[in-house]
């Protein structure tokens, strides 16, 4: 967590105050900081939890059930968070909040995707039950994922041909990309330590049976 | 007993029970006439409005009727324990599943496609609209039918059916782009292959997976 | 500073919604501190109660 506030820190001083203001947009493309790796982490969450959702049902690993099920409400908030600043983005940009943009679209359908996990989490009573089960939803949302992306891209190039070419920056001054991969980096570094302190919090409620769980508690239960 | 043979066995047996169980079986394409009488209710009669919009109030409703009717596919074999019976069986549970989504697709799908296709009749649009019409549903039917195994094989035995309709309808999201987009193009004598190409990968994808993912979730449901 | 602050006339999209990504960033984080917190107490509860 330390790691990722340093990167937080130094990546927000660069991004709002060093960083030169685009040519085009002026300091509203600053909002790029929070909105892109935003968007990244939402992508790489799911991959994220994919991966353990395969590793859950091939190898049978406990800790992957523990990991998917403690990285689904991070996902879903960074996807939220990429939508979010995307559409406050887009108001002085297009002129509305929302506009029916492939990019924007593919990512709602992905927040559906978490929510829906979120909700078939919360419908078991039995933690691992929930997780597999919650693991084959991942892999299936998985599949369809390219699918979604491209028919979305391909409905949208059809409806309202690129309106949002604005936003696509081919090549983006070295000042303005050093932030924007500390902010990266940070997110990335934050997400392991959020989803790490909810995995514990996990692993006692699967464990509280064991003389371990006793021991480290009575332990700490201590000197608190 | 051949997997061939029990495949048609399955089918057989749950074609009867659909057969014998009418009402349960009209009831989503009832629900699929009702909602396509709310859409003009409720935007006026303006038939240049209805006209641009009915197809796409179809493919909607028809999305909405298969997931009211997915739930029926697991369900009574769930509650009595033949479910538990597939899996202890010497076949594959595989083949079950496509068993029992090929016999939902026939008794659910089917009469949708037909009902669908009439009622555009009806609506009176044109004729080779009809046609891409037919044939996205005919490609799309099956895909609604299998997606939605896996999803009810998840859900099965908790309560809500608002569970199943949230996990179903973002994955139901590119047949229902592809179909419309092959259906525009059709009404503006454009060519459709493009579109029919990529929903028929959709459900050669959908057909090889589909039942995998259904047989798994079983599997652990039942764990 | 205050030039900062506007933004060059975005101010009022800028900062929204850097609030909105801060209060997300840091709900997360404390509610994630705050559940494991409150589940070792119950834990450490209903074992001396045993």
């Amino acid at each position: 967590m330390g790691f990722a506030l340093i990167c937080f820190i130094s990546g927000l001083i660069g991004g709002l105050v060093l960083a030169p203001a685009d040519y085009q947009q002026g300091d509203s493309f600053r909002i790029i900081y929070i909105h892109v790796p935003a968007a990244w982490m939402s992508l790489f969450i799911y991959t994220f939890m994919a991966i353990n959702a395969a590793i859950l049902l091939i190898w049978r690993v406990k800790i992957s059930e523990i990991i998917i099920r403690s990285s689904a409400i991070l996902g879903a908030s960074f996807t939220f968070l990429a939508l979010a600043t995307g559409s406050i983005w887009g108001k002085p940009m297009w002129g509305t909040w929302w506009v029916w943009d492939a990019r924007l679209t593919s990512e709602l359908i992905l927040l559906f995707l978490y929510l829906g996990f979120i909700a078939l989490q919360s419908a078991f009573e039995d933690r691992r039950i929930a997780a597999k089960t919650g693991a084959v939803l991942v892999l299936v949302g998985v599949v369809n994922i390219p699918i979604i992306k491209y028919s979305v891209e391909w409905w949208s190039t059809l409806h309202q041909p690129a309106s949002i070419s604005k936003l696509d920056a081919p090549s983006i001054h070295i000042d303005m990309l050093i932030p924007l991969l500390l902010m990266a980096i940070a997110c990335k570094a934050y997400f392991f330590s959020v989803m790490l302190i909810r995995c514990r919090r996990e692993i006692l409620a699967y464990e509280s049976n064991t003389a371990w769980v006793k021991e480290t508690l009575i332990r700490n239960g201590d000197h608190t | 007993m051949t997997s061939l043979s029990m495949f048609i066995t399955i089918l057989k047996c749950d074609m009867l029970l659909a057969y014998r169980n009418r009402h349960d079986l009209i009831n989503p394409l009832v629900f699929f006439i009702i909602v396509m009488v709310l859409f003009p209710l409720a935007l006026g009669t303006d038939s240049a409005l209805l006209q641009n919009i009915n197809v796409g109030v179809i493919w909607v409703t028809a999305l909405l009727a298969s997931t009211l009717s997915l739930d029926s596919i697991f369900r009574s074999d769930f509650e009595d324990g033949t479910v538990e019976q597939y899996t202890l069986a010497n076949q594959s549970l595989i083949l079950i599943v496509l068993a029992k989504i090929t016999s939902h697709w026939l008794s659910f799908g089917l009469p949708l496609i037909i009902i669908a296709c009439s009622i555009a009749a009806f609506l009176s649009i044109n004729i080779h609209v009809i046609s891409t019409l037919f044939i996205t549903l005919l490609i799309g039917t099956p895909i609604l039918s299998l997606i939605g195994s896996v999803a009810v094989a998840l859900t099965i035995g908790l309560r809500g059916g608002m569970l199943l309709s949230l996990l179903i309808l973002p994955l139901y999201m590119p047949v229902l782009i592809f179909s419309m987009l092959a259906v525009n193009h059709a009404s503006e004598n454009l060519s459709v292959e493009a579109e029919l190409y990529f929903l028929t990968g959709i459900l050669v994808l959908a057909l090889t997976l589909a039942p995998l993912a259904t047989a798994a979730s079983l599997r652990i449901r039942l764990s | 500073m205050i030039e900062w602050l506007a933004m060059g006339g975005y101010g009022k999209f800028v900062w929204p919604a850097y609030a909105i990504w801060l209060v997300v960033i840091v709900y997360n984080y404390v509610s994630a501190k705050a559940d494991e917190k409150k589940y070792k107490h119950e834990l450490i509860k209903r074992l001396r109660l045993k």
